[in-house]
């Protein structure tokens, strides 16, 4: 599978973001830009070079993701973790409420 | 307590209007990224996986209930209401942003706190006994050269592109409760035979790809030489240490390769050209920094009280908390309570806002101002009078902080993982979890006795699974978490690094591996017999067998 979303961390609060279709950043990953081919994927990388250099961004990369079910997931773990935040934590999560996501199982 | 003099604070206020300003001109784009990172990274500011992070440092993890409030006010003001409480006396925010961290470090300023030094290849903050001057154990308070290696440290010129970072740790006990041997330079004060105090001086420690202990390179240093001596050894990895290669550029290589007896050769070499120079401290120095730790107005009349022996008997939750998490004080009638942040699924180390102002104010009422943070990511209270003992536990039960089980297999050390960190391989947070809530019962626990489990999602070890009496490391094997598990690593005086037991566990059976390691124990035990007793005595082949026994 070629990488073929971008994304990056805005520059002056570091959150998650992709690229879109329309040439915005989104903090969602269902409203990436999904490139078709390589072709595609190397003018997205402009744009997102573009906008470090405009500093909007910082740390533009590609990443591979795919379409399930009308939506965009990324296919290594640790990017599914990016774009959806830390799999544990403090701040949503206490540590006496015994709900799902207290107990998702490990992928 | 030191307290910043005026030096002090004015670095650390130039400081903060120099990152505003570096700031503000990387928002204007008049900085690239490029340029921008060191600077940053300088002033403790991470890009990690979802945000910017902040290590704020935590001088030999001592702090007042002013500086803790203030912790708690940065968690809810610029953070996500809740920090992490670092292997390094630390504490981490996983979520500021850039351009609020000016005001975020301006705020720390006020209770004379930064970030400094707490990223790039300079000294790193330095780390201590976390029950410094409490215990009877202590020659001297390792605070005050603590203090006093901060101060030569902070900004030194000459040492701040070393090859690589560079951590320094002290203890003045003979019980090592600072990871002393696992340090670039671990110091520990001790008598000679004449008497007099002195320090045994360890380099060349570490974890990471290549675990190692430090080794011994002067048994006997006279307390007033401390700062050339170390002068002397930072030179001589200035100089000799490799920048070719990162993996390769620790002091723990250099010391490896050149051989113990050698490198402390050149190091004495070098210390002959400085030590009747200016860097060692005149006396009236030292006794001025030696006074800001004075040992806090201790009650010697308080001597517990029929109450609490009460309390003992009557309530069993209480007797066990006291059990597992209060030690004993060098002053009769006191004691060390340890305030575990592991609850059975909790975040190993996180401490919520509100948790923070809790200890905050049970410090300030019960134990004269202070607060510890330990490596092993918890909080103590280093001087409780044992009438107030019960009162505290009570508070700290109300804020969900008052888990039994320091030293116990539910005390995991547990690195951030991928669920936070960039450089990681596997999550290290589920899987303590997992355990703890495979081994949720209290008594249980205090059944199988003493268990360090460390846990680290990627070979840099911050987890410290190298000296985990089961150490787990996270492996990414064709894009899936998985496990290695070693057995045997100490952390303590008799520091060992562990030994692989075999090859890695899925994450769907490493809660499961875990308990076959403890149930092999608890088969094999001698009566009274520690876990890691029973492994030395018997060796790791019967733990190699159940675990790959129906493999
Ligand atoms: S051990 Fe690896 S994964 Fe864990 S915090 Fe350190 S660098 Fe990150």
């Amino acid at each position: 599978m070629f990488e073929n979303v971008i994304t990056a961390n805005r520059l002056d609060d570091g959150t998650v973001i992709y690229l879109t279709r329309e040439s915005l950043w989104s903090p969602t990953l269902a409203d990436a830009w999904v490139a078709e081919d390589e072709d595609e994927a190397v003018v997205m990388m402009a744009a997102g070079e573009n906008a470090e250099n405009k500093g909007i961004v910082v740390g533009a990369y590609l990443i591979a993701a795919e379409v399930l079910d009308d939506t965009v997931v990324a296919v290594r773990l640790r990017e599914g973790i990016r774009a959806d935040g830390p799999t544990r934590r403090t701040d949503s999560v206490s540590v006496d409420d015994n709900s799902e996501q207290a107990h998702v199982p490990l992928r | 307590m030191y307290r910043y003099d005026e030096f002090d604070a004015a670095l650390v206020t130039q400081r903060v209007a120099q990152f505003r300003d570096q700031v503000d001109r990387r928002m204007k784009g008049t900085l690239s990224e490029d340029e921008f990172r060191p600077l940053r990274l300088m002033n403790g500011l991470y890009l990690q996986l979802h945000a910017y992070m902040l290590r704020v440092a935590i001088p030999y993890g001592t702090l007042s209930s002013v500086q803790m409030r203030m912790l708690a006010h940065i968690a809810r003001r610029y953070d996500h209401g809740y920090g992490h409480f670092t292997t390094r006396q630390n504490i981490q925010y996983n979520w500021p942003k850039l351009v609020e961290v000016p005001d975020l470090l301006d705020e720390l300023a006020t209770v004379e706190m930064h970030a400094i030094q707490t990223s790039g290849n300079c000294i790193r903050n330095v780390t201590s006994d976390p029950y410094a001057g409490a215990v009877a154990d202590e020659v001297e308070d390792p605070r005050i050269w603590g203090e006093i290696i901060r101060q030569w440290s902070t900004f030194h010129p000459e040492f701040s592109f070393l090859p690589r970072k560079f951590k320094i740790a002290v203890t003045g006990s003979a019980e090592d409760r600072a990871a002393i041997r696992v340090h670039d330079i671990g110091l520990r004060i001790h008598r000679n035979e004449a008497g007099e105090v002195g320090f045994e001086v360890m380099v060349g420690g570490g974890q990471g790809r290549t675990p190692m202990i430090a080794k011994t390179i002067r048994a006997f240093l006279p307390k007033a030489h401390l700062l050339s001596y170390l002068e002397a050894i930072l030179r001589v990895y200035n100089l000799m240490g490799r920048r070719d290669n990162k993996y390769k550029a620790r002091i723990k290589i250099l010391v490896h390769e050149m051989g113990a007896e050698a490198f402390a050769d050149q190091v004495e070499a070098e210390w002959a050209e400085i030590k009747d120079g200016p860097v060692d401290l005149p006396a009236s120095e030292v006794a001025r920094i030696e006074n800001y730790f004075a040992p806090p107005a201790l009650d010697t009349a308080s001597n517990g009280s029929a109450d609490y022996a009460l309390k003992l008997k009557s309530d069993a939750a209480f007797a066990a908390w006291v059990g597992s998490n209060v030690l004993g004080h060098v002053q009769p009638g006191y004691a060390i309570a340890n305030i575990s942040l592991k609850p059975v699924g909790g975040v190993p180390g996180d401490a919520t806002a509100e948790q923070m102002d809790v200890v905050a104010d049970l410090a300030a009422r019960y134990s004269h101002d202070e607060i510890r943070v330990t490596y092993e990511q918890n909080l103590v209270l280093p001087h409780v009078r044992r009438e107030d003992l019960y009162a505290v536990w009570q508070a700290l039960g109300e804020a969900k902080l008052d888990t039994a089980n320091i030293g116990l297999l539910g005390d995991m050390i547990v690195c951030p993982g991928l669920d936070y960190c960039s450089l990681a391989n596997a999550r290290s947070i589920p899987v303590s979890q997992q355990i703890s809530e495979r081994f949720s019962d209290p008594e249980r626990q205090r059944k199988i006795g003493k268990l360090d489990i460390k846990i680290s999602g990627c070979i840099n070890a911050c987890g410290h699974h190298h000296v985990g009496h089961i150490g787990i490391l996270g492996v990414d094997k064709r894009g899936k978490e998985h496990y290695q598990i070693t057995l045997g690593g100490k952390a303590n005086q008799d520091a060992a690094v562990g030994a692989i037991v075999g090859p890695a566990f899925a994450e769907t059976d490493i809660a499961d591996a875990v308990e076959t390691v403890v149930d092999t124990y608890l088969d094999l035990r001698a009566d009274g017999e520690e876990f890691i007793e029973t492994l030395g005595r018997v060796g790791i082949a019967p733990f190699k067998e159940t675990l790959y026994a129906t493999h």
